[in-house]
């Protein structure tokens, strides 16, 4: 599926990428909210590779399958935290700022749940993501398929 | 199995999700239009369509639609027929994933010119793409299940009903 054929030519963006995703890091936002923030970025930009990858390490995290499936309509699915939700919703705004203007009610709205050094350590992961979705949309990287769910990582509670 | 795991959807919200008002209280009304809808359910059921491809259209329109009733009620359905999570993990990239077969593909590219149509036209060459793979009668078939998971979706984001508000039976 993949466009490139050397796919050694995208090692030192990646090198840098990974290096600029790295770059700010305080540990003070919940893994799993960054993995929601992963999976709902990939959604939008419609990367499978990214999905298949942030899924994986989101049930391996503990995440349930059940949550998991209802990111996409996280406003109506009842399930995400407010700390989660306002992830989800600045995740959308940057994602897709080039259809909407971002503005200061949003950002207010998100760092009620947010500190100031939280929201960009926040920005800085979605920057990532997108930016990790963007490359491997451009190029077909494709992704790794299948992977299997081991049962204790879907138990619900 | 993850199956039995998966038949308990969590579909109760917080307290606040609990005090959901309906937006209608007619709900004969509402029955009605429910009723007529399961036709086109029924119509959709008796066709040649694989379930296992209904399911997928059902998902995805839901995901394009924003629908979180149907989102949920067609996860559980798709892992109680066997599909694989790692094979719904990435439906919104379908497109990119060489793990659909060339029947699932078409269908999830008609789902998707079908559930966004006021954004973009039908294309001939769509239509001639889906044939290739679907007969003319499956063609209606797979479209009647569309209309039908649209016909839901606005149903439940219309009158405002959550996941947390079906039982699970």
């Amino acid at each position: 599926m993949s466009r490139i054929s050397d796919i050694k030519l995208l090692n030192p963006g990646r090198s840098a990428l990974t290096d600029f995703s790295k770059a700010i890091s305080s540990d003070a936002i919940e893994e799993t909210t960054l993995e929601l923030v992963r999976i709902r970025s990939s959604q939008i930009t419609g990367c499978a590779r990214c999905l298949a990858a942030h899924w994986k390490v989101a049930l391996g995290l503990g995440m349930r399958v059940d949550h998991l499936a209802m990111i996409n309509v996280w406003r109506e699915a009842n399930i995400f935290s407010p700390r989660e939700q306002a992830a989800l919703a600045w995740t959308e705004a940057l994602t897709r700022n080039a259809d909407n203007h971002v503005d200061d009610a949003e950002y207010d709205a998100v760092r009620e749940h947010f500190t100031e050094e939280e929201m960009v350590d926040l920005t800085w992961a979605i920057l990532s993501i997108n930016t990790w979705n963007r490359i491997n949309v451009a190029f077909g990287t494709g992704a790794a398929f299948p992977f299997e769910v081991p049962a204790e990582k879907v138990a619900a509670d | 199995m993850i199956l039995e795991h998966l038949t308990a959807l969590p579909l109760t919200g917080p307290e606040s999700a609990m005090t959901h008002t309906p937006r209608v209280q007619d709900t004969k009304a509402v029955g009605a239009l429910q009723r007529a809808i399961y036709g086109l359910h029924q119509l959709a059921e008796a066709g040649s369509i694989e379930p296992t491809i209904r399911e997928l259209v059902k998902i995805r329109a839901s995901q394009i639609n924003g629908c979180a009733y149907c989102l949920a009620m067609h996860w559980r359905d798709a892992l109680k027929m066997g599909e694989r999570i790692d094979r719904l993990t990435t439906l919104e990239a379908w497109w990119e994933c060489d793990w659909y077969t060339p029947r699932e593909r078409a269908a999830l590219a008609w789902t998707e010119a079908l559930t966004k149509v006021s954004e973009h036209q039908v294309s001939d060459e769509l239509f001639d793409t889906c044939r290739e793979v679907f007969s003319e009668q499956e063609m209606i078939d797979l479209t009647t299940g569309i209309i039908e998971i649209n016909s839901w979706n606005r149903l439940a984001i219309g009158f405002s009903s959550r996941p947390d508000a079906f039982t699970l039976e």
